[in-house]
């Protein structure tokens, strides 16, 4: 017992001439540590691609955020001979550089791209990123690249202390909208929820509301309220056409939804809050037993009322028809299935218009399959994959530029963003045959130094 | 690779459920379609030869092995699983783990001819093209040393399906990307050379669709009797299944039709054998199935307007008309409904097939669709020990017949639930089962039948008729207390049940020995359900409900503003009642009640008067208030509106609508609770109205159109029927009073359905029915891989390859 004390204090002793107050290892500018997040500056065509690295191994004291230029990716891809082209240094892509708290596990740009918004779980908050023309991330704070400072970290502001409300913990995903989608004026600025994971029946997940960029008035987000009683184990948070938000639960065969009511004639943030819109059970399928659903995506198309849903068990996109749904079931009529471990779902509408033809889109899913080191491509009208986009080894998020035909995926095992060219597909789609003598979409570029880390291999 | 599942049968009949679980690697990966093919073993090495596959009728014979070929479309390879040895092959030794052989990227559709197969055509829709394939190759350990295609036949656009002609010749090839099939001259392909496919374009017309004649002897039957539970059961009620005039039956309207797009988009084939062979083309935007001559795929021929876009279809062979009958005369065609994956049932006319139409087969849901509890992703039609040319009766002293054997022609439907449900279309054993007169069954424990053609088969028999599993309980004010025979409760408030006559088709479920009925149910076996039903007084109408009402007073009008299309969930005010048709059932409602759920906000002061008035010492009082109208604003932005009756101060513990607008002067969470009448609802039924709002006026009603018994509300003293349940209810209860009369449905027949995922999660993607075997495969994407199921002696699992 004594010699086990003595080996305890010599540990400590030591780990104090360590430094026990040491702050850590700047991750370095330019590096890509375990990117996580990904989103498009939402001009059109995108100038920008921002990239979220969470530093999940905190190799480093913080996580990041960089914005790509996305005209010189496409120079990338263009000069490409033989694909894929590795490019270590990311000097001629990235535009701006911060640092941010690690484990960012969600991020999202405001509807007019001026700012980003963050889920930081390490530290749980919602961190914010002013984003300017040029594609510049400031978010205060000092060194190369800056650190976010407290200014642009949220969850504790007067309007939340007064109704007792504070931000949970576990912030699992981020989304922002305009609150022109809740029938305001587009002036009174942006809403942004944020899902909270919730673990058991009793722990529910939960929903935050922040409201921001009202006019004339940019002190940053401001939480004003926390619905809960959704269910546990959240895992995401996505707006439907309509301004609600939808929440996936990877524990359980339902889909939260949450609603967002702004007082119209007071115009008072304090008498605003979110609601929980009712959840949504995935009834008549085969789950084994229980629900793991990752994502949603919503049609684009006025004319189609389809809501897909990335899910684990099974893994498959299930398709459901909200217009055949009963009250209270997610209506899915069919399921189509995907590769292992889906875990992120995207959907586009591409221009498929042949060559002095007349104009075509087609409407296509994305689905990142983390286990599988692929991403499926699925045409929800045929019900059928038309694609299998192969040579990665831990697909995550992803984010589709139509008027690129490229797909920038985050590689999460690797630490890289792998540049998919769609062209080979879609000149197949557009023209019919194999023009090129293949069809299949490929990794044209890969950005950044691979890294793989065993243990996620 | 192979896992033999236990002898016992592993059915889920009705909600039963295997306990095992296995989880084990997986070699294959998203399979999506198998075929198969008969080897002959005796040639040495890479000699093997596959050869027709009525070769493989007899499993004793060692030389001749059946093999099924699954495509991987995950891997862009087919696998070859030995089903005489159950062994998954692999195709290269050389290579760790399982090879299996490659033929391009999504191979989605694999074709071995019957009679020759030397060749195996896959269909690749990401490579788009179809692959020749020496069939040989599958069997070979050492394929890598050898070419892997003889020809790769490129296609204009990506191809997903494949059929081929009766005489083995064509191969045509499904091309929704151009509004076209290929056909491909298998004849013309060599070693070396493979022709360029053919491309027929198919037509856009949509001709009227055909009303359904109903036949003059249905083909049914049900024992004993004919009755079960006192109640008379379809196969007289409702056995030629038109809907609505029982006694004399008419024509069956076909549905007004629905597009998913203007341009053809041919799905999934099938071959209907004749003279002349017909191809049929499911359709995925139009509501057509499209026809084309076979023998002159040129000629377009009109085609089969089924309604809807369809994805997936299967034939039978000619069948009998009738139980007795021994002459096959008639064929059916089955379409899976693209848009919201139910089945449709059509009889198919041989000499002209646009005079096929769709029928009636349901007697709950939608009438002209096949009853099936989810969504099918694929059907095939199964035949096994049948013959059209010479149909095996069964023979009356047959012990052997019941529910779970299978011999006749039968639909199979993978469902997105994960399960095979089976479909009656001819069963050889039907004369025989519960006996042939439905007497003296020969199988003892087979006296209950109940067998119908397009209908679920029923897979479990019952001793006794649908009836309640315990006695029915009504809990007043926290308390529960059970309905006695005669219907009375011992609770001072509780009411009582009143005796009733059961309407037609229903069943007495209780009492349970024969006294006057207190609550009747729906005796259909495929309309009746399991479930638990409840009936709470002044209960809240399921969906009216939300968190946005906004309080006003419009001109002194206490209004309220909500975000919930109130009148399609069935909420009426006065005014709307009156406005309806005195027959109509919803005439005898009583204005419905708008209820604010919401506490009183921070932000109104702790001091003010509404405040005291709400929260008092003895607990916060309930705001509701009288509906007078209810409607959607027409000329608004979608916005929906209930006009409530403000409260006086006279009444006893009344909050005034003024009151309560100062307490919720912001968005406030609501519903709206049925005033004078119980809420009925079904654990599996949902609460159902005929509310909808006027397209003029906004107002809101009911639509006249749906059925009268389609009703939520039971009024005190009033039989209610919702076509499920019947009972009627006393009254007497005080607004404040809460009561529910809650009883189960139970002892309802199973139907015969094939639990294939074993709580592993399960997507099916395809059935095939070998006839070398008289075996059905079931193909999963996810765990199970291929499942082979035994269809006779009785239905089971005997395996599965993954």
């Amino acid at each position: 017992m004594r010699g086990a004390m003595a080996w305890v204090l010599g540990a400590v002793g030591l780990l104090w001439a360590c430094g026990v107050d040491n702050p850590g290892v700047d991750p370095p500018a330019g590096r890509l540590n375990f990117p996580v997040s990904v989103t498009l500056s939402p001009d059109g065509p995108p100038s920008f691609l921002f990239v979220a690295s969470s530093n999940f191994d905190l190799r480093y004291n913080a996580g990041s955020v960089q914005s790509y230029a996305l005209d010189e990716v496409q120079r990338a891809v263009d000069g490409c001979a033989a694909p894929p082209c590795s490019f270590d240094d990311l000097d001629q892509f990235v535009v701006s550089e911060v640092l941010v708290g690690s484990h960012a596990a969600g991020m999202d740009i405001s509807p007019d791209g001026d700012r980003l918004y963050l889920a930081v779980r390490s530290e749980t908050n919602l961190t914010f990123i002013d984003v300017d023309e040029t594609g510049t991330l400031s978010c205060g704070g000092s060194g190369n690249p800056p650190r976010c400072g407290d200014r642009f970290r949220r969850g504790d502001e007067a309007i939340a202390n007064e109704r007792g409300v504070s931000l949970p913990a576990d912030p699992v995903g981020v989304v922002a909208g305009s609150l022109a989608l809740l029938g305001r004026d587009p002036a009174d600025g942006d809403y942004v929820l944020m899902a909270h994971r919730g673990t058991t029946s009793q722990n529910t997940g939960r929903v935050s509301l922040f409201l921001d960029q009202a006019e004339g008035a940019n002190d940053g987000p401001t939480l004003v309220h926390v619905v809960s009683g959704l269910p546990e184990g959240l895992v995401n948070v996505q707006l439907d056409p309509r301004g609600f938000a939808w929440v996936p639960s990877g524990s359980i065969a339902r889909i939260g939804r949450v609603g967002v009511a702004i007082d119209a004639e007071t115009n008072d943030l304090v008498r605003s809050f979110a609601y929980d819109l009712g959840t949504l059970a995935i009834l008549g399928v085969d789950n084994g037993g229980r629900g793991d659903t990752r994502d949603v995506a919503f049609d684009p198309r006025p004319e189609v009322d389809r809501v897909y849903v990335l899910s684990r068990r099974p893994e498959a996109i299930l398709i459901a028809d909200r217009e055949l749904a009963e009250a209270g079931d997610l209506g899915v009529v069919d399921a189509v299935p995907i590769g292992y471990g889906p875990s992120r779902l995207e959907i586009a509408q591409i221009d498929v218009t042949p060559e002095g033809g007349e104009p075509r889109t087609r409407t296509l899913l994305f689905a990142s399959c983390f286990d599988s080191r692929d991403v499926w491509v699925v045409d929800p009208d045929l019900g059928e994959v038309v694609s299998v986009i192969r040579g990665m080894s831990g697909p995550f998020e992803l984010a589709v530029d139509p008027a690129r035909d490229l797909v920038y995926v985050a590689d999460f095992r690797s630490s890289v963003i792998r540049v998919v060219d769609l062209a080979p597909m879609l000149e197949c789609l557009r023209e019919g045959g194999m023009p090129d003598g293949s069809c299949d979409a490929e990794v044209a570029v890969v950005l950044g130094e691979p890294r793989p880390v065993g243990e996620l291999l | 690779m192979r896992r033999v599942i236990s002898a016992a049968i592993l059915l889920a009949v009705a909600g039963c459920d295997a306990d095992a679980v296995t989880v084990q690697t997986r070699a294959f990966e998203h399979p999506s379609d198998v075929a198969f093919v008969c080897f002959d073993l005796s040639p040495e090495g890479t000699d093997v030869m596959a050869v027709p596959l009525d070769n493989c009728a007899d499993e004793d014979d060692a030389r001749f092995a059946l093999h099924a070929l699954v495509t991987q479309k995950g891997r862009g390879e087919v696998a070859a699983v030995d089903l005489a040895e159950d062994e998954v092959l692999d195709s290269d030794e050389r290579v760790p783990g399982f090879t299996f052989v490659p033929v391009g990227e999504l191979p989605v559709d694999v074709v071995v001819p019957r009679a020759d197969p030397t060749r195996t055509y896959v269909a690749d829709l990401g490579s788009m093209d179809v692959r020749v394939v020496q069939t040989r190759q599958f069997r070979s350990r050492v394929s890598a040393t050898e070419p892997v295609g003889i020809a790769s036949i490129p296609m204009p656009v990506a191809p997903t399906d494949l059929a081929l002609s009766p005489d083995e010749q064509t191969l045509v090839v499904a091309l929704p990307d151009a509004g076209a099939i290929a056909t491909i001259d298998l004849g013309a392909i060599s070693d070396e050379t493979a022709p360029p496919p053919q491309i027929v374009m198919l037509g856009m017309d949509v001709p009227a669709g055909v009303a359904a004649e109903p036949p003059e002897t249905p083909y049914c039957k049900v024992c004993p009797s004919d009755r079960v539970g006192g109640a008379l059961v379809p196969c007289n009620e409702t056995a030629t299944g038109f809907p609505g005039t029982r006694e004399t039956p008419e024509p069956f309207p076909p549905r007004a039709p629905v597009f998913a797009g203007m341009t053809p988009r041919p799905a999934h084939m099938v071959v209907v054998p004749g003279t002349p062979p017909r191809l049929l083309v499911a359709d995925r935007a139009l509501p057509i199935v499209h026809v084309v001559n076979l023998d002159d795929p040129s000629v377009a021929e009109p085609p089969i307007v089924v309604g809807v876009p369809t994805e997936r279809l299967a034939i039978t062979p000619l069948v009998p008309a009738t139980i007795d009958a021994t002459e096959a005369t008639e064929r059916f065609l089955y379409a899976i409904d693209a848009t919201d994956g139910s089945v449709i049932a059509i009889r198919y006319d041989e000499a002209t097939p646009a005079n096929s139409a769709v029928l009636p087969a349901s007697v709950r849901g939608d009438d002209d669709r096949v009853g099936l509890s989810a969504p099918a992703r694929t059907i095939e039609v199964i035949t096994p020990a049948y013959d059209p040319a010479a149909p095996a009766l069964c023979d009356a002293a047959d012990a052997d017949v019941g529910p779970l054997r299978l011999r006749g022609v039968f639909l199979a439907a993978g469902l997105l639930d994960g399960s095979v449900a089976i479909v009656d279309v001819y069963d050889l054993d039907a004369r025989c089962r519960g006996g042939l007169l439905c007497e003296d069954p020969a199988n003892a424990d087979d006296q209950q039948v109940f067998i119908q053609r397009h209908r679920p088969r029923i897979g479990t028999t019952v001793t006794e008729g649908i009836s309640l599993v315990t006695t029915p309980t009504v809990t007043a004010n926290g308390t529960s207390y059970p309905v006695e025979s005669d219907g009375e409760t011992e609770g001072e408030i509780a009411p009582n049940l009143i005796g009733l006559t059961c309407a037609p088709g229903q069943a007495q479920v209780y009492p349970f020995d024969g006294e006057a009925p207190l609550v009747c149910a729906l005796a259909d076996p495929w309309g009746a359900r399991p479930e638990t039903w409840t009936a709470s007084w002044q209960g809240a109408i399921p969906g009216a409900q939300g968190g946005r009402a906004r309080l006003s007073l419009e001109e002194g009008t206490p209004t309220v503003t909500v975000e919930t299309a109130v009148c399609e969930r069935g909420v009426l005010g006065a005014e709307n009642i009156a406005a309806l048709p005195s027959e109509a059932p919803e005439a005898a409602y009583q204005p419905d009640l708008f209820v604010i759920t919401g506490e009183v906000p921070p932000s109104v002061p702790e001091d003010a008067a509404c405040r005291s008035a709400i929260e008092t010492e003895e607990g916060s009082v309930t705001l509701d208030f009288p509906i007078v109208r209810s409607e959607r604003v027409v000329d608004g932005d979608g916005e929906h509106v209930l006009v409530v009756q403000d409260r006086t101060r006279a009444e006893l513990g009344a909050v005034t609508f003024a009151q309560a607008l100062e307490c919720f002067p912001e968005l406030v969470s609501w519903e709206v609770r049925v005033q004078g009448a119980y809420t009925v609802v079904g654990s599996r039924t949902a609460y159902q109205e005929r509310g909808v709002a006027n397209e003029a006026t906004g107002l809101c009603t009911v639509d006249a159109s749906l059925p009268p018994e389609r009703v939520g509300r039971a009024v005190p003293n009033t039989v209610f029927d919702n076509g499920i349940v019947r009972f009627e209810i006393t009254g007497g209860l005080a607004r404040e009073d809460e009561a529910q009369l809650s009883f189960e449905i139970g002892q309802v027949p199973g139907e015969l359905v094939i639990a294939i995922g074993d709580r592993l999660p399960t997507v099916l993607s395809h059935i095939a029915f070998n006839s070398a075997n008289d075996r059905m495969y079931v193909v999963d994407t996810q765990f199970s891989g291929l499942v082979e199921v035994e269809l006779e002696p009785v239905v089971r699992i005997l395996s599965s390859f993954d």
